[in-house]
C-alpha cells in the first residue's frame, strides 16, 4: 500500500504548543511517525547561570504556564539545601497548598483539553469553567493568575488570614461538588469512554523501558508518587490516596488525573485546617557557599528534579531541570504505532504533553 | 437507568446554575476593571522613603528598574512598565518600605518609550530641606 | 517494588553491587542534599554499573543525565531514584568527550543523551539517533553549554 505522509506542525490547531509531527499513514492507520521538538527552547539552563538565585526563581517560574509554583518551590528547595536553611512549617504548608491547587488546574484543564479533542464540548466547558474557581482562589493568594511568584528563598511570600481561610474553604466546597461531578460523568459517560479506552496504550514493562513518570506511569500500574514516597513535609502528616490504574489507555489516564484532582481537593482542605501557627519565611543568607544540590518534587505531571551547582559566588555555576514531559515523549512513537488517524489527537492530548517544559 | 436519561439529569443543576450566574465580563474602557484588591500591577513608589540603594535593581528580573546615580545625594530610579514581569521581587528587596505593587494595571500605548516612568527624582536640595 | 529507605542504606547496597561487579576498584563516594548519594567511575564502567544495578536491585528508573562543563573536564551525572537518589558521575575530557550510550540498557536515556550531545558535544557511542532535539536544524556554532561558547548570536534566535 503506498504510504502518505501528514505533516503535524510545528503549528498545527491540534497542538497547543509548536513540536512537529510527520506520520506515515497507511491508509487510516499510523505506520510511523518521527518527531522533532525544540521550537521554543529559550536556553532558560544557560540564562540561569547569568543571574542570580533571587533572579532564577522568577525565570523558572516562566519554565511552564501550568505548573509554575512547583518548579520555583524545587529551585528553591535545592538552593535552601546548598544555604544550609529550613523553611519554617508554616511556609512549606503554604507551598503545598499552592502545589495541591496547581494539580487541581493543571488536571482540570487537561480534562477539558482532552473533552475538547475527542469532540465533547459540554465536559470541556465545564472542567474550565470550574478550574476558574481554583485560578481566582490562587490570584486571591498570590496575586498572579499563572505567575504565581509565590516563593521565595527560605519561605512563601503570602500568607493566609482567618477569614481568607474561611473563604477559601467555601470555594473548595463548591469545587468538591463540582469536580465530582466531573468524575461521575468521566466514569460514566460512554461518549468519553469509547473515544479514549484502548488507545495510546502503554504496558507496565514499557513504563519501566522508558522510565516514564506521574499519571500516564500510575495509569499503567506504577505505584509511585514522590509526595507519598518521599516521606517528605508537609505530605507525611496529611491523608491521601494515591489512584493507581491498571489498563495502561488514555481512559485510565482520565481516570487517575480526575481523582487525583479530587484528592487534591481533600489535600487542600487538609492544609487550610492544620495550618502550623508561625512565621512563613526565614532569613536566608546572601551568599550561597559551594556545594552541589538535587531536589524532587511530584510536580502535576510526575517527578521534576532540579539540579544545581553552586560555586560560592552569587550566581549558579549550573541549573539543571528535568520535566516530566521529557520521559514521555519518548513513548510516543510506541503509542502512535497501528492508531488510526481520526485517534491521534487522543493519543497526543492523553499525555498532557508540556512542549515549553521539554524545550525549555 | 438509562444513560441519556441520567446525564440529563446532572446537568439541570448545571443549567440552573448558569442560568443564575451574573455576567462576568465587564465592557472595560467604559466601565472599571475588576482588579482583585492583591493583584500585583504596576510598581510604585514611596519617593520620600527611598534612598537609592539599588537593592530593587540588582534583584530585579526583567531589568526593568534602572538607578543613574550622578552622586551620593542625585539620582533617578527609572521604572520599564513594559519589561516589568509583574513579580514583585522590588517590594520584597526593598529595606525601607519605599517600593510597593498597586493593583492597577499599566495603560496602553502606541510607543513604548511613553511607558518609561521616573519613580525617583532626587536632587541634593530636597535631601537639605529634609534633613 | 521495594524502595531503599535512606541514603546510608543506599551507599552500603550499591557499593555491594559494585564490589562484586568490579572487584578490587574503589569508588569515591559523597552524600549531597536532599538525599542523594553521588558515586565516582571509570567512564568506561557506566554501562556495567548500570547493567548491575537493575540486576541485582532492580533499579531501573533513570530519572536524568545532567552535563557540567567544570572547566578542565566535562562531568555527567546520572540521576536514578529508588526511594532516594542515587547519581553516578562520571568525568569525561573536554576534547573529544566520548562515552558508550545506555540506550540499550534504558531506552529512556535517548532523549536525555541527544540534549546532551547538543548542548555539550559529547559523542555517545553506539546511541542509534543523536541527531538535534534542542538546537535548531541550521545551528553551527560551538555547543551551547560550554564555558568556551558565547551562546546564540542575535541572528540565530
Amino acid at each position: 500500500m503506498t504510504k502518505t505522509t501528514v505533516p503535524i506542525g510545528p503549528q498545527h490547531p491540534l497542538l497547543k504548543e509548536p513540536m512537529s509531527f510527520q506520520l506515515g499513514l497507511e491508509g487510516e492507520r499510523v505506520a510511523e511517525s518521527a518527531m522533532r521538538i525544540g521550537y521554543v527552547h529559550r536556553g532558560i539552563e544557560r540564562l540561569c547561570q547569568e543571574r542570580s538565585y533571587v533572579q532564577n526563581i522568577y525565570l523558572l517560574e516562566r519554565v511552564c504556564g501550568i505548573c509554575s509554583h512547583v518548579h520555583a518551590t524545587t529551585y528553591s528547595r535545592a538552593v535552601e539545601a546548598l544555604m544550609g536553611v529550613e523553611v519554617p512549617p508554616r511556609g512549606v504548608y503554604l507551598r503545598a497548598l499552592m502545589c495541591e491547587f496547581e494539580r487541581i488546574h493543571s488536571h482540570l484543564l487537561w480534562l477539558g483539553v482532552i473533552a475538547r479533542n475527542i469532540g465533547f464540548d459540554t465536559i470541556f466547558n465545564y472542567a474550565w469553567r470550574d478550574r476558574e474557581i481554583v485560578l481566582d482562589i490562587m490570584e486571591d493568594l498570590s496575586g498572579g493568575r499563572v505567575s504565581h511568584a509565590a516563593n521565595t528563598l527560605g519561605g512563601s511570600r503570602f500568607d493566609l488570614t482567618d477569614e481568607h481561610r474561611d473563604k477559601i474553604l467555601e470555594q473548595l466546597q463548591i469545587m468538591d461538588a463540582q469536580i465530582q461531578l466531573l468524575l461521575g460523568a468521566v466514569e460514566h459517560e460512554r461518549t468519553l469512554r469509547e473515544r479514549t479506552r484502548g488507545i495510546g496504550k502503554l504496558t507496565l514493562e514499557q513504563i519501566h523501558r522508558y522510565c516514564v513518570v506521574g499519571p500516564v506511569a500510575r495509569a499503567s500500574g506504577l505505584d509511585i508518587d514522590l509526595r507519598r514516597d518521599r516521606h517528605e513535609a508537609p505530605y507525611d502528616r496529611l491523608e491521601f490516596a494515591v489512584p493507581v490504574h491498571t489498563d495502561g489507555d488514555v481512559w485510565a489516564r482520565t481516570l487517575v488525573r480526575v481523582q487525583e484532582a479530587v484528592e487534591s481537593v481533600s489535600l487542600c482542605r487538609q492544609i487550610l485546617n492544620s495550618l502550623p501557627e508561625g512565621p512563613v519565611t526565614t532569613r536566608v543568607p546572601r551568599r550561597v557557599p559551594a556545594g552541589e544540590a538535587i531536589s524532587r518534587s511530584e510536580a502535576p505531571r510526575g517527578e521534576v528534579i532540579y539540579y544545581v551547582r553552586s560555586d560560592g559566588s552569587d550566581k549558579p555555576a549550573r541549573v539543571k531541570v528535568r520535566t516530566p514531559t521529557l520521559t514521555a515523549l519518548v513513548t510516543l512513537s510506541e503509542q502512535l504505532a497501528d492508531v488510526q488517524m481520526a485517534d491521534v489527537s487522543v493519543v497526543l492530548s492523553g499525555v498532557d504533553l508540556c512542549i515549553a517544559c521539554a524545550d525549555r | 437507568m438509562p444513560f441519556r436519561v441520567r446525564s440529563l439529569i446532572y446537568m439541570v443543576p448545571q443549567i440552573i446554575r448558569s442560568l443564575r450566574a451574573p455576567s462576568i465580563t465587564v465592557r472595560f474602557p467604559f466601565a472599571p476593571a475588576v482588579i482583585p484588591e492583591g493583584y500585583r500591577g504596576v510598581v510604585k513608589v514611596h519617593a520620600e522613603l527611598c534612598r537609592g540603594c539599588s537593592l530593587c535593581v540588582r534583584d530585579c528580573p526583567a531589568a526593568a528598574l534602572e538607578l543613574h546615580r550622578e552622586n551620593r545625594e542625585t539620582y533617578r530610579l527609572i521604572y520599564h512598565p513594559e519589561r516589568c514581569a509583574y513579580c514583585g521581587q522590588c517590594e520584597l528587596s526593598c529595606n525601607f518600605g519605599a517600593i510597593y505593587q498597586v493593583n492597577e494595571i499599566s495603560r496602553s500605548t502606541l510607543h513604548l518609550s511613553e511607558l518609561e516612568t521616573v519613580l525617583v527624582d532626587r536632587k541634593p536640595e530636597e535631601e537639605d530641606s529634609e534633613g | 517494588m521495594e524502595l531503599v529507605k535512606d541514603v546510608t542504606e543506599m551507599r552500603a547496597r550499591v557499593l555491594a553491587t559494585f564490589a562484586e561487579a568490579f572487584p578490587g576498584q574503589d569508588f569515591e563516594t559523597r552524600e549531597i542534599p536532599t538525599d542523594d548519594v553521588v558515586i565516582t567511575l571509570p567512564a568506561g564502567n557506566v554501562v556495567a554499573a548500570v547493567g548491575a544495578l537493575s540486576e541485582k536491585l532492580g533499579m531501573t528508573h533513570l530519572t536524568t543525565i545532567t552535563g557540567d562543563d567544570m572547566g578542565d573536564e566535562i562531568r555527567l551525572l546520572y540521576h536514578m531514584w529508588h526511594g532516594c537518589g542515587l547519581t553516578l558521575e562520571v568525568k569525561l575530557p573536554l576534547t573529544d568527550p566520548r562515552i558508550a550510550t545506555l540506550t540499550e540498557q534504558i531506552p529512556g536515556a535517548t532523549m536525555y543523551e541527544r540534549e546532551i550531545s547538543d548542548m555539550f558535544g559529547v559523542v555517545f557511542d553506539g546511541h542509534p539517533d543523536l541527531s538535534r532535539l534542542l538546537l535548531p536544524d541550521s545551528w553551527d556554532g560551538p555547543p551551547p553549554m560550554l564555558k568556551s561558547s558565547d551562546g546564540a548570536k542575535e541572528d540565530q534566535v
